[in-house]
């Protein structure tokens, strides 16, 4: 075999074994296997054997369910899987702070354990945000941000 | 963007490349020109960037970050696009040129992927919260790079240029499995990284800049590839005895 | 050659990037005003992180373009005993 080739032999094996590597991850089933987070209703499906395992959680903030506690040290919100109202939901409660972008309606990632009293605590609470970049309305604070989120969220 | 963009992107690349290597007239001011033009337009995407631009309705100024990351990122991409292409001429037909413009594209791949994943870590902080975590396009990214840090190194480490090109170019065509994975690595998964922005997502000014920042690195990008490809030419000529335009023809193996 | 990475200018400016984001990264626990704890939804300032990312950027052009420079063909490598 002259070493022309045997380089054309390399680069056919090569791309042969790329693009089967490539097909397996795009069109096997790699999605069931690396899961970065659940979804409430994905969590909740798996009923008792969710409780105590450190996964992570994420969804939308459901607008009106944020509360702190009297110091704000520690806050509990829902988590859904949409933002449509009958989404399932799963209480999250936190001890850290949240990062600046954290509100009502907005995607977020929360790293921790499901609890056996359906509360879900985390210590990494992470803001998921949407592709979505837009100036400010008048130049002040977005009044219509719900808009945003929404139209986010039902993207997903 | 519509989804041809960046094919459109590593059109202009390639355009450029190739303009470079077959009008030989061109060799001597092309990249020189770019590196010019690219300062100057750099100049300007720091003053788009940072004043004109209008802040982010939730991110504020942070959300100014996007206008280098992107590019940068995309950069990364288009660079280890040539390099697998190169890979590919080169096991098809033997040449030193294209062994050599292999190994340019990928150390400046790897040059703005590091860059735009710090980028991309500094970003995060503010918004995310977190500077890093272990999410399907991180993780590919991370993965991304590290292969192309491993393919320079083979490069570096082996000392006879015919089986450095050969098994470098597998590796190339090896690794490159990891950029689609990256792109579509946020459709694919759930994961903390946003998918890619769409023109309808971007602000018109926003998309304005973010698009001047990526052809500023696209000329940025050629330079170097000229200048990295000089290089790499002149340390094969002195890795071998035998003048380095063609390769040496071995007896049938 | 010593790695362009451990380089002095390298060196010195990612401690002057870090120190931009050290002073930038928000304190641990809310401090003085107990409503600073709670997010608005907005991010206040973060100009820090804007300086940081672009330096990344200038300075991965800068560099790449110096390491270049320092590579080019004919340049004379530098004497023994010259570097520490």
């Amino acid at each position: 075999m002259t070493p022309e080739a045997r380089n054309r032999l390399v680069a056919i094996g090569a791309i042969l074994v790329a693009g089967a590597a490539l097909g397996w991850i795009a069109l096997g089933n790699m999605g069931e296997n690396l899961v970065y987070y659940w979804k409430p209703s994905e969590l909740l499906a798996q009923g008792e054997k969710a409780y105590g395992a450190t996964v992570r959680l994420g969804g939308v903030v459901v607008p009106g369910s944020v509360q702190w506690n009297g110091d704000h040290t520690s806050l509990t919100f829902q988590v859904a899987d949409t933002h449509l109202p009958t989404a399932a939901k799963v209480t999250v409660s936190a001890t850290e702070t949240p990062p600046q972008m954290f509100r009502e309606g907005i995607g977020v990632v929360v790293e921790g354990s499901f609890q056996s009293n359906q509360v879900f605590k985390t210590n990494r609470l992470m803001v998921n945000h949407s592709n979505e970049y837009k100036a400010p309305h008048d130049g002040g604070m977005p009044g219509d941000w719900k808009d945003t989120v929404t139209q986010a969220a039902n993207e997903q | 963007m519509p989804f041809w963009s960046p094919l459109a992107l590593l059109a202009v690349a390639l355009g450029l490349v190739i303009t470079h290597f077959a009008v030989p007239t061109t060799r001597a001011w092309m990249w020189k020109a770019s590196a010019v033009v690219g300062l100057g337009a750099l100049a300007l995407l720091l003053y788009l960037g940072l004043i004109w631009a209008p802040p982010e309705a939730f991110m504020s100024d942070v959300g100014r970050i996007l206008y280098v990351h992107v590019p940068f990122v995309w950069m990364c991409m288009i660079a280890f696009t040539l390099n697998v292409g190169c890979a590919i001429a080169y096991l098809m037909k033997k040449s030193w040129r294209t062994d050599a413009l292999a190994e340019s594209t990928a150390e400046i791949g790897v040059m703005f992927g590091a860059g735009g994943v710090l980028m991309g870590s500094i970003w995060a902080r503010p918004t995310w919260g977190v500077w890093w975590d272990w999410d399907p396009r991180l993780i590919s990214t991370a993965v991304m790079l590290l292969s192309y840090v491993g393919y320079l190194a083979f490069r570096s480490f082996t000392e006879d240029p015919e089986r450095r090109a050969t098994w470098s170019a597998a590796a190339s065509i090896l690794g490159y499995v990891s950029l689609p994975i990256v792109w579509f690595s946020v459709r694919w998964w759930n994961s903390l990284h946003q998918v890619q922005s769409t023109s309808q997502s971007l602000d018109s000014q926003m998309r304005i800049v973010m698009w001047w920042g990526t052809v500023t690195m696209l000329f940025f990008l050629f330079a170097f590839v000229v200048k990295r490809y000089e290089i790499a030419r002149s340390r094969q000529s002195s890795a071998l005895e035998a003048p380095p335009e063609a390769p040496r023809q071995e007896v049938a193996a | 050659m010593k790695p362009f990475l451990l380089s002095r200018p390298v060196l010195l400016l990612s401690l002057w990037a870090a120190r931009a984001l050290a002073e930038e990264a928000p304190a641990p626990v809310h401090p003085a005003g107990i409503e600073k704890a709670v997010p608005s939804g907005v991010i206040e300032g973060g100009w820090g992180y804007v300086y940081a990312a672009y330096t990344v950027a200038l300075a991965g052009l800068v560099f790449y373009a110096l390491s270049l420079w320092t590579r080019r063909p004919g340049a004379q490598p530098p004497p023994p005993g010259d570097t520490p």
